[in-house]
């Protein structure tokens, strides 16, 4: 099993994105889970999780992100800002699977 | 006549060991001849209990539904040895040639089977030996325990343990007890357990209480400090003792207490006093914890209940008293990582407080840890389960397995029974109930599986799951939908009105009721100049911090709806949320967002005229 990690501000913009994605791995039946959080929660998750997507607000922190992750392993992407706003599970999911290809 | 045979059968349930019929005879005044025939016609009449004789005499078998099942022979060195050890870790007294008779082997193996386990066993400090004819298991009281919960644990190393194998290891009756308890716990104390807590405190508790008649004599003479425990753990103690007629040893009590308090998930200790000075401490432990391991334990959650359990642990260390973890090993081999977190603590607190923290102790600290990681990480709720199947064609196999491959992560399959059991059971208890017949319908939460065509079927199934599990979750969360959407936060716009005046006028009166504070429609503005926050056609306005005074939602509809930046909207949730609140808001806000998807239900939505009928709608309330 995977285990996707979508961050924004507060977990509330990226929860709704999460549900959209969740619909995509349901249709494709695959084996992953989506969450969703703000960024201040993002170490604690760091440990169990595989991908982290980060949402367009935090561009500026990518960086900091990304090395953080690197200790565990994870890989981070930002999410295209298109797909962010028009919730397009499915264009994510394809991100995803090609991140963890 | 009567009389007499119950009086044989009392006075050998009295005895735990052979009777020879001299003695009965004597002891009912009749003849061995007669005893003879009165045992003869006992176990004739009688199902559920039986007399059986040796060399040494007769005693008494209580028969046991599953006794037939499990009477499968073991064949190798290796199988009789585990099926051996079990017995003798559960007290039973076993025979040497009862054994031999059962295995249909003859003496010589038996003691080889011995011979080959006492291998294993050095290394526990445990020896099997023949004692008279008696099979016993001589070493200490608590390596015994351990290897026990050990044997346990590697038995299950990739799964929960389900009462099917725990009723096979433990009788099961203790094991219902055992669990009733925990559960009437969880329940008159309104705390919540995870999983893998729950299973920690379970094996734990039946090992304990499995064990006790060993050493009942000894633990007469222990003082207790009871006051020092929560009502919730003296009252747990108290059942326990009452419902197995046995009396815990201090060290036994602290360990039930620790437990408990290590897997509640909900604080429950806040009242308890701790010195500002030693909190401070402790807090600085955590720090340095979390900077070096990048975790996050400074939840209240987790910190009270970790100071008390400190507190504990440093009073135990400076009156040189041990205490005994049996998932020492198991832990450590599980979750390697975890276990360092908490050697690092140890450490810490080992300078802190000049004390020496034993690798017991050690495990206690990673079990707090490994609580609140969990916490942290997996709040899903899960369905308690029975199914019921026949056992022909091994067809309960077939669906227990068929559930757990696919629905793992949304059932506990509690009990596995035949049809002609669902009396004994209160299938209300359950949150879902399989059934492979569809003859007959025992509870509204029913499933019927079709045996012949499961893999077809499995969608409709898991849909059923689905709905049933988001039940679940919304009763659990009742009060809080409740609190958080309150009659006066619904709202209707019909006329014109931009988003600007729309956010401005309703975060307005939520400040007037105290749910926000004065800056609240500034802090909502600086969110929306980020990035929009409408969805679809829904908006969900919020704050950039979690800094409300209260966590409330105002719940507004705009039949002709409203332009929200790039979008157009009917639905908008204007969200306040305090901090002290943020998990429990975090977990219907996703059932919240799931529902809002719903088509059918939006589209009532937008007919809704109060809060209660949004309520209903969503919830079904």
């Amino acid at each position: 099993m995977k285990t996707i990690l979508l961050c924004c501000g507060m977990g509330m913009s990226s929860g709704f994105l999460a549900v959209s994605i969740r619909k995509a791995v349901k249709r494709q039946n695959l084996n992953y889970k989506v969450i969703a959080c703000s960024v201040a929660e993002i170490d604690q998750y760091l440990p169990v999780i595989d991908v982290l997507l980060v949402a367009t607000p935090f561009a500026n922190r990518i960086n900091e992100l990304k090395r953080k992750a690197a200790d565990y392993n994870v890989k981070v992407q930002l999410i295209p800002k298109a797909d962010y706003s028009e919730l397009n599970g499915t264009n994510v999911l394809r991100l995803v699977q090609n991140m963890i290809a | 006549m009567k009389n007499k045979r119950k009086q044989l059968v009392y006075f050998l349930s009295q005895k735990n060991h052979e009777v020879t019929s001299t003695e009965l005879a004597q002891e009912l005044k009749v003849t061995t001849r007669t005893i003879r025939n009165y045992i003869k016609k006992i176990n004739q009449n009688n199902t559920d209990i039986q007399i059986l004789g040796n060399h040494a005499g007769y005693y008494l078998k209580q028969r046991k539904n599953q006794l037939k099942k499990d009477e499968t022979i073991p064949q190798t060195e290796k199988d009789r040895y585990l099926i051996l050890i079990k017995q003798l870790l559960s007290n039973k007294v076993i025979n040497s040639f009862d054994l031999c008779e059962q295995w249909h082997v003859s003496y010589s193996t038996i003691q080889r089977t011995i011979s080959y386990g006492n291998k294993t066993l050095a290394e526990w400090e445990l020896k099997i030996r023949i004692q008279h004819s008696n099979i016993v298991l001589e070493g200490d009281e608590y390596n015994k325990r351990k290897y026990f919960t050990h044997l346990l644990y590697i038995e299950n190393s990739h799964s929960f343990f389900n009462d099917a194998y725990l009723s096979k290891t433990f009788d099961s009756n203790t094991l219902h007890k055992v669990e009733d308890i925990i559960d009437g716990a969880i329940k008159n104390y309104n705390v919540a357990i995870n999983e893998f807590s729950y299973d920690t405190l379970l094996i734990h508790i039946l090992v304990m209480v499995s064990r006790y008649q060993n050493y009942k004599e000894e633990s007469n003479r222990t003082n207790t400090k009871e006051d020092e425990f929560s009502s919730l753990t003296s009252e747990t103690i108290k059942q326990l003792e009452e419902e197995f007629s046995i009396r815990f040893v201090t060290a036994d009590k602290d360990q039930i207490n620790i437990l408990l308090h290590s897997s509640i998930e909900k604080n429950m200790s806040t009242n308890i006093h701790i010195p500002t000075m030693f909190l401070d401490k402790i807090k600085s432990v955590i720090m340095k914890t979390e900077k070096n391991y990048a975790i996050s334990l400074h939840s209240p959650n987790f910190v009270i209940p970790f100071a008390v359990h400190v507190q504990r642990l440093i009073k135990r260390s400076n009156s040189g008293q041990s205490i005994n973890n049996p998932f020492t090993n198991s832990y450590r081999n599980k979750t390697p990582l975890i276990f360092d977190i908490a050697t690092y603590m140890a450490s810490l607190i080992q300078k802190n407080w000049h004390i020496k923290v034993s690798q017991n102790e050690i495990t206690f600290l990673a079990m707090h840890i490994s609580t609140e990681l969990r916490r942290n990480f997996d709040n899903s709720i899960k369905l308690n389960a029975i199914v019921i199947a026949p056992t022909y064609l091994n067809i309960q196999n077939h669906v227990v397995d068929f559930l757990n491959k696919n629905f793992f992560s949304k059932l506990t399959i509690l009990h596995i029974i035949e049809e002609k059991d669902t009396s004994a059971y209160n299938l209300e208890n359950y949150d879902v109930v399989f059934n492979t017949q569809d003859t007959m319908s025992y509870s509204e939460h029913e499933i019927t599986i079709n045996i012949a065509d499961i893999e077809w079927n499995k969608n409709t199934i898991k849909e059923k799951i689905d709905s049933l599990l988001l039940r679940k979750k919304i009763t659990r969360m009742a009060k809080l939908i409740d609190s958080v959407f309150p009659d006066n936060l619904f709202f209707k716009i019909e006329n014109n009105m931009n988003k600007e005046n729309l956010l401005k006028k309703i975060c307005k009166y939520m400040v007037s009721k105290k749910y926000a504070d004065k800056d609240f429609y500034k802090k909502i503005i600086e969110r929306e100049k980020l990035s929009s926050t409408a969805f679809n056609n829904i908006a969900i306005p919020h704050p950039i911090n979690y800094s409300s005074i209260d966590t409330k939602i105002a719940f507004i509809i705009i039949p002709n709806l409203m332009q929200w930046d790039h979008n157009q909207v009917n639905i908008v949730l204007l969200i306040s949320i305090a901090k002290n609140r943020r998990d429990e808001f975090k977990r219907l806000y996703e059932i919240l967002i799931e529902l809002l998807e719903d088509y059918n239900k939006k589209k009532q939505i937008m007919n809704c005229k109060n809060m209660e009928e949004i309520k209903k709608v969503l919830f079904d309330f």
